[in-house]
């Protein structure tokens, strides 16, 4: 794995960290909030819509900047960091699924894993070796030379999901993966993700779905830009 | 396993050739994916490429025929005019140095002996002002001068100051003169009165348009004008036909050899032939011809830019999963300028193909002779490929501002 993953205690530390947006009028996204995720842990963030659970894991995976508060990863202060520092932060710890796979269609389903390694030092049997064990990991490594066009919905998340785990990150980020998917192929996919733990990755996954609850170890809900205790 | 600096320094080199060369590998999968999308961004560069080439090479083309034209028009003859020479004229020796020269093809006397003579058939007729010209057969032969009737032109030096002439074509007509043939001075030629003195018309001769007073003039030798025509002469003059555009190389040669010493106060009269004005059309043309290229290197670069500003908002999505990932800004930004720079470089290589093809279809309608420069398509390509670049700005710095969180919110 590469990064600097603490063998315990907390990976992300929230402390006070709220949003507040001045345009286009003056509106609170997210309450200051606290919470601490431990590193290994699978975290559900769960609420109903526009209840900022979105907002919360932007701000957990550095995409936005919080307008208030302390963010710690790994020990070390997010708050403050410039856009290019956030970059190679994002690149070495973090692996994002999102509700649609977002694959370029004119790559090859191992070409877009290879999207996800944002290593430089690794040379072009590494990248292929790498993304293809990636698919392996996902059940696709028989689809890799196959066009992204050309995969299934379900198929193109678990690429997606290759494409995050491809540079074995602390942390996973996974908002809504299974949204646009039907109820086996979702199942599927949920399944995948709770496996993100035995390879030693941290899990923050925001979901409406039920069943992603269950396979959560712990459930975090968030009501009107707040965390509910 | 330690790391010198230097070791360190070729390990983040190689890292970042590497980059570069995927970067690279990305942007050219991009275009080759994508057809029609590669298409829409190219043509305008394309079509840009195409036209300053096709336009260039048809200026250069057009420019070879302006040079062949004004050639054609540069000065062929040197004209000397002495200001102190005795009545004997130049000397035969140093003449004879002149003709020698490897760019002179005839060279001799033709000078004025009297510019307005009275010159009538008979005392009662109306007398024509001609011009009164004093020629050897060198000073004819330079001068271009045909012989149209009449004794030939060669025995004007064998008249030996008989009281014999020569007349120009428009000259005769307008007297009505129309010499016997025969030998000069044999008694049946016609008679002309020059300021009074009877001379017989062994001829008439013709003259180019560079000499047309000839046409209407009275030709004599020397030794006829110093006999019996009067006055002393008004100018001496030799004239030499030469090589197109050795005249003003051989007309400052020709005073130093007619007249070593500087005593006979020798100029150099010979008609400028033209490179100035050549010169100002040729860089007129050229001028021209680069306004056209900028001028469609513009249309054809603000065209690139806006299919790949419409690329950028189609792939937002794209860019922004990228960004999330941990592309940089400069990495994403220059994902967009590679594909900008491949995509110059292949409407550079298509575009310089068509122009070539424009021209020599047209150069072979209008039977010229293509002419290309050698460096042409090093430059027009690389002209593409700016032109792509710059257009290639906006839209990269657009590319490299989309917020990570699009991939998320979208």
């Amino acid at each position: 794995m590469t990064g600097s993953t603490p063998g315990s205690g907390a990976l992300v530390e929230l402390s006070g960290v709220g949003l507040e947006i001045a345009h286009p009028v003056r509106t609170r996204i997210l309450q200051p909030t606290d919470l601490e995720i431990v590193a290994g842990e699978s975290v559900a963030i769960v609420g109903p819509s526009g209840a900022g659970k979105t907002t919360l894991a932007s701000i957990i995976g550095t995409l936005q900047s919080p307008s208030e508060g302390s963010y710690r990863f790994a020990g070390q202060e997010m708050v403050g960091k410039t856009r290019k520092e956030l970059a190679r932060f994002r690149a070495g710890q973090l692996g994002f699924v999102f509700q649609q796979a977002h694959l370029v269609e004119y790559r090859t389903a191992r070409a877009n894993v290879e999207l996800g390694l944002t290593d430089p030092s690794l040379n072009r049997a590494g990248r292929r070796e790498l993304s293809m064990e990636a698919l392996r990991r996902v059940g696709l490594h028989r689809l890799g030379e196959r066009l992204a066009a050309h995969l299934s919905g379900g198929e193109q998340q678990r690429v997606a999901i290759a494409r995050a785990l491809v540079k074995a990150p602390s942390l996973v980020i996974a908002d809504e993966p299974t949204s646009a998917l039907d109820q086996r192929t979702g199942q599927a996919i949920l399944e995948l993700l709770a496996g993100v733990g035995t390879l030693g990755a941290t899990l923050v996954l925001v979901t409406h779905d039920e069943r992603a609850m269950g396979t959560a170890g712990r459930v975090v809900t968030i009501v009107d830009g707040g965390i509910r205790p | 396993m330690t790391t010198t600096p230097a070791s360190d320094l070729a390990s983040r080199a190689r890292q970042r050739v590497g980059e570069v060369v995927r970067v690279s590998a990305d942007a050219a999968r991009a275009l080759i994916q994508r057809p029609m999308h590669t298409l829409a961004m190219i043509a305008g560069v394309m079509l840009a490429v195409a036209s300053a080439t096709a336009g260039v090479v048809v200026a250069d083309t057009q420019q070879a025929r302006i040079d062949l034209r004004f050639d054609l028009q540069r000065s062929d003859h040197v004209v000397i005019q002495a200001d102190d020479l005795p009545p004997a004229g130049f000397p035969a020796q140093q003449l004879r140095r002149l003709v020698a020269l490897e760019p002179v093809t005839a060279a001799g006397e033709l000078s004025i002996w009297d510019h307005s003579a009275r010159v009538s058939r008979s005392i009662p007729d109306t007398p024509v002002t001609s011009n009164v010209v004093v020629a050897d057969v060198g000073g004819l032969a330079a001068a271009g001068v045909l012989g149209r009737s009449g004794a030939p032109l060669e025995l004007i030096s064998a008249t030996s100051g008989a009281p014999v002439a020569w007349i120009g074509d428009r000259l005769a007509a307008r007297l009505g003169v129309a010499p016997a043939t025969g030998s000069p001075g044999a008694g049946q030629d016609a008679q002309i009165l020059v300021d009074g003195t009877p001379l017989s018309v062994a001829g008439v001769v013709s003259a180019p348009s560079a000499f047309g007073y000839l046409s209407g003039a009275v030709v004599v030798s020397r030794a006829t004008a110093v006999e019996h025509v009067s006055g002393a002469g008004e100018n001496m003059r030799v004239v030499a036909q030469v090589r197109p555009g050795a005249a003003k190389a051989v007309g400052g040669y020709a005073t130093q050899a007619l007249d070593p010493q500087g005593d006979a106060g020798l100029r150099d009269l010979t008609p400028p032939d033209g490179e100035i004005l050549k010169s100002n059309v040729a860089s007129d043309l050229r001028r021209i011809g680069m306004a056209l290229a900028v001028v469609i290197g513009l249309v054809g670069m603000l065209t690139a830019a806006n299919t790949l500003i419409m690329s950028v908002y189609q792939r937002r999505r794209e860019l922004g999963l990228r960004s999330a990932m941990g592309w940089s800004r400069r990495k994403i930004g220059a994902l967009l300028l590679a594909e900008s720079a491949l995509a110059g470089l292949l409407a550079g290589v298509l575009g310089v193909g068509l122009g070539f093809a424009g021209a020599a279809i047209w150069c072979e309608v209008q039977d010229w002779e293509l002419i290309i420069e050698p460096l042409l398509p090093v430059v027009v390509l690389a002209g593409g490929v700016l032109a792509s670049l710059v257009g290639g700005l906006l839209p990269a710095l657009k590319a490299a501002s989309i917020s990570p969180l699009t991939a998320m919110r979208s």
